[in-house]
């Protein structure tokens, strides 16, 4: 990388000669912004302490006072910043992002479960009423079953051994059953 | 020029500064370093008097004095009708917008009063250091919203003040009592009962980084109410049924000795002479105790929200800090240490706390401090944002407790074929129905080509900055017509009020401070118009059409101005222009940075070829 203001190579946010703050990573892309390699399984633990560095380089409080090129840099990054941290520590966006390249799903129109899984749904919330026990399990055997499939789905995918075409649809069905999850107190 | 911190509270305010590498409140002539939070109107609506004289001459007839007008900050009339009566405030003739309090032929806005508060600590720093201090941190309830929060800065811009930073008074609570040196990976609540507004907020102290984990509160609690129910016993004894203005304060600044007098006695007297009639009644502290268990009770539902939040159980708090003059109470601090199972940190002066640590970071945001170089704070949104959906649905677009500076944006659509416009409706708050939040904001996106229902793409952004306020932005993707506001909170001040207030606080000001603020106004201007100038000369071939006239338009618009003394028109113009050149400036790094990258390809190509540049 090289700074835009001094030409020298750098690395990192700020420049490490002549102490500019570097423009945000293209498109926000949070695993770039908080240093962490493009791929779904990461060392989750290790979010807090690089989002924690990345945001005493660039946080406003740490320009106040300079010029407002940097000023206006320095919101920009932290607002990327404190985004890629929600991304990346929710399995569920995480796998968003890294299938669509953009960090949330939209309001409507995105991949729906078959038929079949939402008939399930249904009846999981008949069944939380009248045997909540059965419905806790039901909902969380279903739970471990997709997020096993999205497991295997990225692994293969990593290993160049598969597409993600089918994450979609695994997504949306988590999704369904985030919401069963609460509403059964799994 | 030194930084300061200012605790705009709601009974009373301080201002403190760094002196010899320690945080001190600055006194007054009288050496007290609080300034009660009073103003004082003569019956014409026009200013007599602030502070402690406001206050004495609160009972007296020919004029009303306003106190605890952070609660009505950034409020309307209808919300806050109920409050105004307990004080017997007159309220404009109102309709839904930013509360006015009646006084003669004059409307008064919270906002004016605030601002005279301001100003006078403002001026009593000035006296103290010897020349006008820099800039100033002001601290806020973590609970206030967006509306509060601009009223709060609108308050500060009236008197003068140039505002680096809006901060959450719990978060300045902790950096007063350096819990940032102790054990690393820590927990502390700061429990914070004020006057009239009550905070509860769990923070995390990690490698010099504070982070707001959750806030919670009611910004309708604290110990105003504790008056209110003692002044209740003391009228209801005096058979008094309606009282009028000049009786209820009587009755509340009787209430007040007497609260104050059992904090370390086990009996005091109340005593006041209502409506001609004196009373006296004894009151001992298991009685007072009793009245206002219920309303110390109610705090905890807020510390149950706010470790929830956290996801923490009150045995995983490692310190609690008391904030506030009500945490005096003995019944407060017996009730923390029964709710969190460990005896709170009381060691600085509760009524000070907050200042101490507004003036800490305002050195820290110098960029000098010796104090905490490594310090940083991260607040959180107090309260989730979001935008109007379909069925009077809210969406989500920023929930609450997410770290701030945060940007999100969303992408919609039409409901009707061939609309051309879109109604952006901001609200804040955590129900699911518009009606149950509060509106923020709304403005219009129009310009969209006519299509089918369903077809536009419609980028709705939010960001909200360091101070927690919100701008909200909106595009049509396909065209690119975009419209931005600045949220003017529904309950808020327009530009033109605030331009208003500002001429006449103005004409009231001390001329040479009038002069200097010109003088700084157009050192920024001039600033701004050189780097501007030598972008367009060094890069005009970058511009967009269009772009040039717009920009050359604002720098003459400028250049005129700054020949005249209005210089809030010259701020205003200088920040006009920041924003217009900004995407020019991006444009120019971008290519600064591509040519970089270039610059160094070849070098390495040269070297990798054993030619020297």
């Amino acid at each position: 990388m090289v700074c835009w203001q001094c030409h020298e190579s750098t690395q990192g946010a700020v420049c490490v000669g002549c102490g500019a703050l570097q423009p945000p990573p293209p498109n926000a892309d949070p695993f770039q912004v908080l240093g962490f390699p493009r791929r779904f399984s990461i060392d989750e633990s290790a979010i807090e302490p690089a989002w924690r560095s990345v945001s005493r380089q660039v946080h406003p409080d740490r320009w106040a006072g300079k010029p407002a090129v940097f000023r206006r840099m320095s919101l920009q990054w932290t607002a990327a910043v404190n985004e890629a941290k929600r991304v990346l520590s929710d399995p569920l966006a995480r796998a968003w992002y890294l299938t669509t390249g953009e960090p949330r799903a939209p309001e409507r129109g995105g991949p729906q479960p078959d038929g079949d899984f939402l008939e399930t749904i249904f009846e999981l919330q008949m069944m939380s009423s009248a045997d909540p026990v059965a419905a806790r399990e039901t909902v969380n055997n279903l739970w471990d079953t997709h997020r096993n499939a999205l497991n295997d789905a990225f692994e293969a995918w990593e290993n160049d051994a598969g597409t993600l075409e089918g994450v979609g649809v695994i997504l949306a069905k988590l999704q369904y059953l985030t919401t069963a999850r609460t509403q059964t107190g799994a | 020029m030194a930084n300061i911190g200012i605790d705009l509270g709601t009974t009373h305010s301080l201002v403190a500064v760094i002196i010899d590498g320690r945080a001190r409140c600055l006194l007054d002539d009288d050496e007290r370093a609080l300034l009660p939070s009073a103003v004082r109107y003569d019956d014409e609506g026009n200013p007599v008097a602030i502070g402690y004289p406001a206050l004495e001459a609160a009972t007296e007839p020919g004029g009303t004095t306003f106190t605890s007008v952070k609660r009505f900050m950034g409020r309307s009339g209808t919300e806050v009708a109920e409050e105004a009566r307990l004080f017997r405030y007159d309220l404009a003739e109102d309709d839904n917008k930013a509360v006015r309090f009646r006084v003669g032929d004059r409307d008064i806005t919270p906002v004016e009063i605030s601002s005279f508060i301001l100003r006078l600590l403002h001026s009593r720093a000035e006296e103290c250091l010897f020349g006008r201090p820099g800039g100033a941190v002001i601290t806020v309830p973590a609970y206030f919203d967006d509306a509060q929060r601009q009223s709060t800065r609108d308050a500060a811009t009236v008197a003068g003040i140039n505002v680096l930073r809006l901060l959450n008074e719990p978060t300045a609570a902790a950096l007063a009592y350096g819990l940032d040196s102790a054990k690393d990976g820590q927990t502390v609540a700061v429990y914070d009962l004020g006057g009239g507004t009550f905070d509860v907020s769990i923070l995390r102290l990690e490698s010099g980084v504070f982070q707001v984990l959750s806030t919670a509160g009611d910004t309708h609690l604290g110990g105003d109410d504790f008056d209110q129910a003692l002044a209740g016993v003391l009228l209801q004894q005096a058979g008094v049924v309606n009282a009028d203005g000049v009786t209820y304060r009587t009755a509340i600044r009787a209430a007040e000795r007497a609260k104050r007098a059992l904090t370390d006695a086990h009996s005091a007297v109340l005593k006041a002479t209502l409506a001609g009639t004196a009373v006296e009644a004894e009151i001992d502290r298991g009685s007072f105790e009793r009245l206002i268990q219920p309303i110390v009770e109610r705090t905890g539902d807020a510390c149950r929200q706010a470790l929830a939040d956290a996801g923490l159980e009150a045995n995983q708090i490692d310190e609690v800090v008391l904030v506030g003059g009500s945490t005096r109470v003995p019944l407060v601090r017996a009730y923390v240490e029964r709710l969190f199972g460990r005896p709170p940190h009381c060691d600085l002066d509760p009524d000070k706390v907050v200042a101490l640590g507004a003036a800490m970071q305002a050195d820290i945001l110098t960029g000098e401090s010796e104090l905490a170089e490594d310090m940083l704070l991260l607040d959180v949104v107090p309260l989730s944002l979001g935008l109007e959906m379909m069925g009077g649905v809210v969406e989500r677009l920023i929930p609450r407790c997410s770290a701030i500076p945060a940007a999100q944006a969303q992408t919609f659509t039409t409901h009707v074929d061939n609309q051309t416009a879109v109604d952006i409706h901001i609200l804040q708050g955590e129900r699911e129905l518009v009606g149950d939040c509060r509106s923020l904001g709304r403005f219009k996106l129009t310009g969209i080509p006519p299509q089918p229902a369903g077809t536009p793409r419609i980028k709705v952004e939010f960001m909200v900055d360091a101070d927690g306020i919100l701008r909200v932005a909106a595009s049509d993707v396909a065209t690119g017509n975009s419209t931005s506001v600045d949220v003017q909170p529904s309950y808020g001040l327009s530009e033109d009020e605030i331009e208003t207030m500002l001429e006449s606080a103005i004409d009231n000001a001390e001329s040479d401070v009038d002069e200097r603020l010109l003088i700084d106004a157009r050192i920024e201007a001039e600033q701004i118009v050189n780097q501007v100038k030598k972008a367009l000369a060094d890069d005009a071939a970058m511009l967009e059409p269009g772009e040039q006239g717009e920009i050359e338009a604002l720098l003459e618009e400028l250049a005129t101005a700054m020949d005249g003394r209005d210089r809030q028109r010259i701020s205003t113009l200088s920040h006009r222009v920041d924003e217009v050149t900004a995407p020019f400036a991006q444009r120019r790094i971008e290519r600064d940075l591509e040519l970089a990258i270039q610059g160094k390809a070849a070098a390495e190509v040269a070297k990798e070829l054993g030619v020297s540049k």
